[in-house]
């Protein structure tokens, strides 16, 4: 289930072979499952239950009326776009306990589109920074670690407290720690103490799944920032999109580092009431996703004036349709000569 | 020595050239007052130059950028939507109602409109200013240059007041969020914040520095007011803040160059507006004299003392740090012509239909008051700025037959006194049009006396149902113009030895006391005019 596309899932939950609240428990799972990867900084488990019931309902009523574009869907949103549902803290400890009194126009548009709200992504301190290592909750690690890990390396990258990539020889891996990280991405491995917060302790996954864990605590891969929560969330199969923010490249570089599609829409197409500006003129709600149809779908969604924010296009949105039958002919692909010092690794 | 009639300054105005009380006649007060002028002004030859800013609060149901309400009154911290706090993720959305306000208001002060104005952020940190800045309009505002044609009304000596055109230049109108207000507590050392006012529309007008005092000053800011109030933008309450004066005031010397100027804050009513000013240049000047140096400072008035204090903490010049404001696009007004086509035409601020709803204005009404009927500058003011008067007056002369200086003497007196005596405007006010017009008929035709009228007004006032004819007969107040019957009484009077005497003696006194019996003998309703007329006529057959 959680490598299946938001089309596909889509197509699953009309027709009836997954239900909404089936769909919803897995990814919270997973998402507790996963929580030393620190993608999250809050998860609204209560919620999400309730908008999953709610769209398992509506997918069921037989009736002629119009489906909501996204019912059932999990989305996670980084924690620099305001919730009612959760707290929103931009990973710092200015915002630690604020509590928005309104939902950004993405999500409550997400949610009128009936998305489930899985939780509030990790971010490097206010957008500032491109590895998601500046946060206080600390780091976001990238999902495809443990998968690297897998494979002794004689030669190794590893990264260091400020997130930096340092060419390193790796020791001889022990027995344990290879049979250990042989596993894969996707099954437990030993404890570590690092957990990302729960707002509702009670509703543990508690289906026998152990908590993954480091060996130690430089043991891992950055994500790549400043929206890694969200990059690593799709990419773990908590959620099935995510929402991020670009000012720099902050939706494109995560997405990048985690293996899936980061959308950064022109500036002016999506509504940025709600999100906690770093630069007011250049940011924009990024879009996470596994494939470009999925984030086609969402973008579709989501696209279109907002009277609540003043820099948005008013001419009407025209919805993006991509082409069944693509093909890379006659397309031209620029790729910049850059130079690269002597220093630096590649 | 011609007939003098005494008056009294009442007491608690003092000569404002020598501060004394003074109880002298009016030619002996006017002729002091003249003397003492001219002393003054030799003493010194500056000249004061003192230009405005006017912020005048946007009379719209909400807030400049936020959907908030601006109602005055309401409980602290009630009317605060999300962007007015600085939430963060807000953003501001421009009222359009606000935009049209502002170019109505630059229309009626004659101003040119730009096509395209910008917002910019002003930088600076106070408890009241939630954001850490005020969105304003500095690069290019919404409005620029034209001016204002004001009447100044210089109070002469004892009871007369002349009125003059003058004119103001503007220097540009902008668009601009008010700040929050900020309740100082100093027994419990803490401050109290109200939001309430923190994002309201304000329009800032700039003068250019054409004003001279602190009445030239006054005067300007009434004629503001009653332009905003006359296009309905704002309701210019200086009492309840929804307009405030800041003034800038230097001295210099004739042909030398102009001084530093200081910025005088916290001026609450147009009477604090001139008092305000005319401290601070005679503040400059004192200074000057000794040999001192005008800062280029802040100063607040302080209503109590009457005088400009300096500002505890503004000294330096603080770097305000504009930018542009990067969540609000250029704003257009659009003239019907190059309207673009397409969505949002519903959100289009178009100067036409703006231009429309431009009513006549004070000037206008003045002017056509001084053509049509010829009604002197001062009571045409008066008749402009007392709200309900205009209407009245118009009525009462619409059938053209009625005297238009009794008339004016009726409103501009005796009914304004009435008005202001009970606390209300003429159009709360019970007594009725007709009555009015009444008055004025009787009055002119001699039927009342100016004292009488005094006395009538109060009591039409009370018994609003009773015309005015019939309350003069049933209060028997109708003045005795028979000349038959007076000429037999003052024969009558005149049989006395005593009163004979003095009237042969002639001059003021032989004909009060001719006037004191026949009054007395007729219940006080006699005609003055006809008894004085008789009387002198019997005095010339004397002396022949």
């Amino acid at each position: 289930m959680a490598s299946l596309t938001l089309k596909e899932t889509l197509v699953r939950l009309r027709d009836g072979r997954l239900n909404a609240r089936e769909l919803c428990e897995r990814c919270l799972a997973r998402a507790n499952k996963l929580s030393s990867l620190n993608m999250y900084i809050s998860r609204t488990e209560r919620g999400a239950r309730q908008q999953a019931e709610r769209a398992d309902q509506c997918l069921h009523k037989s009736g002629q009326e119009a489906k909501k574009a996204l019912e059932g869907i999990p989305v996670a949103f980084k924690d620099n776009l305001c919730t009612r549902d959760a707290p929103t803290t931009c990973a710092s400890r200015m915002l630690l306990d604020y509590r928005p009194p309104y939902d950004a126009t993405m999500v409550s548009r997400m949610l009128d589109s009936g998305a489930v709200l899985v939780g509030k992504t990790n971010l490097d301190e206010f957008a500032m920074g491109s590895g998601s290592t500046d946060s206080i909750v600390g780091p976001v690690k990238n999902p495809w670690t443990l998968l690297f890990q897998k494979t002794p390396h004689r030669y190794r990258f590893r990264a260091n407290q400020s997130g930096c990539c340092q060419l390193e020889t790796s020791p001889k891996l022990s027995e344990d720690e290879v049979k250990v990280r042989r596993r894969g991405l996707h099954t437990s491995a030993s404890r570590l103490s690092q957990s990302s917060t729960v707002l509702e302790p009670a509703d543990q996954s508690g289906s026998g799944l152990q908590r993954l864990s480091f060996e130690d605590d430089s043991d891992w891969l950055v994500t790549g920032g400043s929206s890694g929560g969200s990059a690593a969330a799709v990419a773990s199969g908590t959620a099935l999109v995510a929402f991020g923010s670009d000012t720099g490249g902050s939706t494109r570089n995560p997405a990048s580092y985690c293996g899936v599609v980061g959308l950064k829409p022109t500036y002016g197409l999506l509504s940025r009431h709600g999100l906690i500006p770093l630069v007011n003129s250049m940011d924009v709600p990024g879009i996470v996703t596994k494939t470009v149809e999925d984030a086609a779908i969402v973008l579709n969604t989501v696209a279109g004036h907002d009277v609540q924010d003043s820099t948005t296009v008013t001419d009407p949105y025209q919805p993006v349709q991509l082409d069944d039958r693509f093909s890379l002919e006659g397309v031209h692909i620029g790729i910049p000569k850059v130079k690269y010092s002597s220093s630096c690794c590649l | 020595m011609a007939s003098v009639v005494w008056k009294m300054l009442p007491l608690r105005n003092p000569c404002k050239f020598c501060a004394k009380f003074h109880r002298p006649s009016q030619d002996v007060f006017a002729r002091h007052a003249r003397r003492m002028s001219k002393k003054a002004s030799s003493k010194s030859d500056w000249q004061s130059v003192v230009g405005l800013e006017i912020h005048a609060q946007i009379n719209t149901a909400s807030k400049l950028f936020s959907g908030a309400s601006t109602k005055f009154g309401a409980p602290i911290n009630s009317q605060v939507a999300p962007f007015d706090a600085a939430l963060p993720g807000t953003l501001p959305v421009l009222n359009k109602d606000c935009v049209e306000a502002g170019v109505l208001t630059a229309l009626a002060l004659g101003c040119r409109i730009n096509q395209v104005s910008k917002f910019d952020r002003k930088h600076y940190f106070y408890a009241d200013l939630p954001a850490g800045y005020q969105i304003t309009q500095q690069r290019q505002p919404l409005a620029c240059d034209g001016q204002v044609n004001y009447v100044h009304v210089t109070s002469g000596a004892g009871q007369t007041s002349t009125a003059e055109m003058r004119t103001c230049r503007l220097i540009q109108l902008q668009l601009e969020q008010d700040s929050g207000k900020s309740l100082h507590d100093h027994l419990d050392k803490q401050s109290l914040i109200d939001l309430n006012r923190a994002g309201v529309g304000l329009m800032e007008v700039v003068t250019q520095p054409d004003l001279r005092d602190g009445e030239d000053a006054a005067s300007f800011v009434k004629e503001v007011q009653l332009l905003l109030r006359t296009i309905g933008t704002c309701d210019g309450k200086m009492q309840e803040g929804s307009l405030r004066v800041d003034a800038n005031i230097s001295i210099h010397k004739a042909g030398e160059p102009w001084g530093v100027r200081t910025e005088v804050k916290n001026i609450n009513s147009v009477r604090n507006v001139s008092k305000a000013i005319d401290f601070e240049i005679q503040r400059q000047i004192g200074v000057l004299e000794n040999g001192g140096q005008i800062e280029k400072e802040t100063r607040s008035f302080d209503a109590e003392s009457n005088e400009t204090v300096q500002m505890r903490d503004k000294e330096k010049l603080l770097d305000y740090r504009f930018m542009p404001e990067p969540n609000l696009p250029p704003l257009h007004v659009y003239s019907s012509g190059n309207v673009p086509p397409g969505t949002g035409a519903g959100s289009n601020v178009v100067l036409e239909t703006v231009q429309r709803r431009l009513p006549d204005l004070p000037g206008t009404i003045r002017d056509k008051l001084q053509h049509k009927y010829d009604v002197p500058l001062l009571s045409a003011t008066l008749l402009v700025t007392e709200e309900g008067l205009l209407d009245i007056f118009e009525s009462l002369m619409a059938d053209g037959s009625r005297d238009l200086k009794t008339l004016l003497n009726v409103l501009l007196n005796d009914y304004i006194g009435v008005l202001h005596e009970h606390d209300c405007t003429a159009a709360e006010c019970p007594i009725r049009v007709q009555s009015l017009g009444e008055v004025c008929d009787l009055l002119a035709s001699r039927d009342i006396s100016q004292s009488t009228l005094q006395k009538l007004l109060p009591l039409l006032f009370e018994h609003p149902e009773v015309g005015a004819v019939e309350m003069v007969d049933r209060e028997n107040w109708r003045q005795i113009r028979d000349r038959e019957l007076i000429e037999k009484v003052i024969n009558e009077v005149l049989s006395n030895p005593k009163v004979m005497k003095k009237l042969q003696k002639g001059g003021a006194r032989g004909l009060n006391a001719v006037m004191g019996p026949v009054q007395q003998a007729l219940d006080r309703r006699a005609d003055p005019q006809i008894v004085t007329e008789i009387v002198e006529n019997i005095y010339k057959n004397l002396s022949k």
